[in-house]
């Protein structure tokens, strides 16, 4: 897993201990790669779409529709929460359910 | 820095996604005012903006004023452009007025550094209270509304208790 994330957005610090929290819960052993986008040209690099966002084998655990904007460094992700709210960071049980979609297709 | 607690808060005249403009000077006789640094690409402001969007209301039948600033540079943000302010405030029904700071200067006078960021002003127009909304950006899990206490305060005359708090959101988005 690839975790990227801006000290811009408070919510890095929680998003990574959801991370590993999920996992945990799902019984998926996890090997973080924690990533800090630093500058708009790592952003660019990486087409970071904000922070924080998870990566499996370089796949987005929640991808979404490319809205066109230019990857900045300084940007904060929202996701999509139970009840149709939106927040800083993705529902635990989201997190595990797309880490087991990942994991069954990295053995598949 | 921001402004301190008990100082006059700094005047301004912005225009608003409504047409009009939004200033201290016409907010006189109002009780209280709030000042909120706000955007719209925020995970953080969406999360709170159904709470806010509903203490603007119920407290403006109190006379409160509120008034919610985007300053976020739209060169790197274009979702925080003034275009898309109007078309934001439209899609969630607004009930306060949502201005534009193009130039910045606003947000660098109340040394606001994050969205979304409140500042409560007193009938004399002094900051009564700068921080967050509440203390959680998950509704289920918020405990103490600290804006509300703050109004309610304010509106009885008193200092509220609690008058700073650490704003939790994303860092205002300055023009480079």
């Amino acid at each position: 897993m690839t975790y990227l994330f801006n000290r811009s957005c408070p919510s890095h610090e929680e998003g990574l201990a959801l991370l590993r929290e999920a996992a945990r819960s799902s019984g998926i052993d996890l090997d973080v790669e924690v990533v800090e986008v630093l500058t708009d040209d790592d952003a660019e690099r990486l087409a970071f779409p904000g922070s924080p966002t998870y990566l499996a084998a370089g796949r987005d655990l929640f991808p979404r529709e490319d809205l066109g904007a230019v990857p900045t460094a300084e940007a904060c992700r929202a996701y999509a929460r139970p009840g149709g709210r939106i927040g800083p960071l993705p529902h635990h049980d989201d997190v595990a359910a797309a880490l087991r979609e990942a994991a069954r297709e990295a053995v598949a | 820095m921001s402004i301190a607690i008990g100082e006059p808060a700094p005047g301004f005249r912005l225009p608003t996604t409504d047409g009009g403009e939004a200033s201290l000077d016409d907010a006189a006789g109002a009780p209280a005012v709030v000042v909120a640094f706000w955007c719209n690409h925020c995970p953080y402001v969406r999360a709170w903006e159904r709470r806010f969007n509903d203490l603007a209301r119920e407290f403006s039948d109190s006379g409160v004023v509120t008034v919610a600033i985007g300053a976020n540079d739209a060169t790197t943000h274009p979702g925080d452009s003034f275009e898309e302010m109007v078309v934001r405030a439209a899609e969630q029904r607004y009930v306060f007025a949502y201005a534009r700071d193009e130039s910045q200067q606003v947000a660098r006078a109340y040394g606001a550094e994050r969205t979304p960021e409140v500042f409560v002003l007193d009938g004399d127009r002094n900051v009564a209270y700068h921080g967050a909304i509440d203390d959680d950006s998950d509704p289920d899990r918020a405990s103490r509304p600290y804006l509300r206490e703050a109004l309610d305060a304010v509106l009885e005359g008193r200092s509220p208790a609690l008058s700073e708090t650490a704003p939790v959101g994303c860092t205002i988005k300055w023009a480079r």
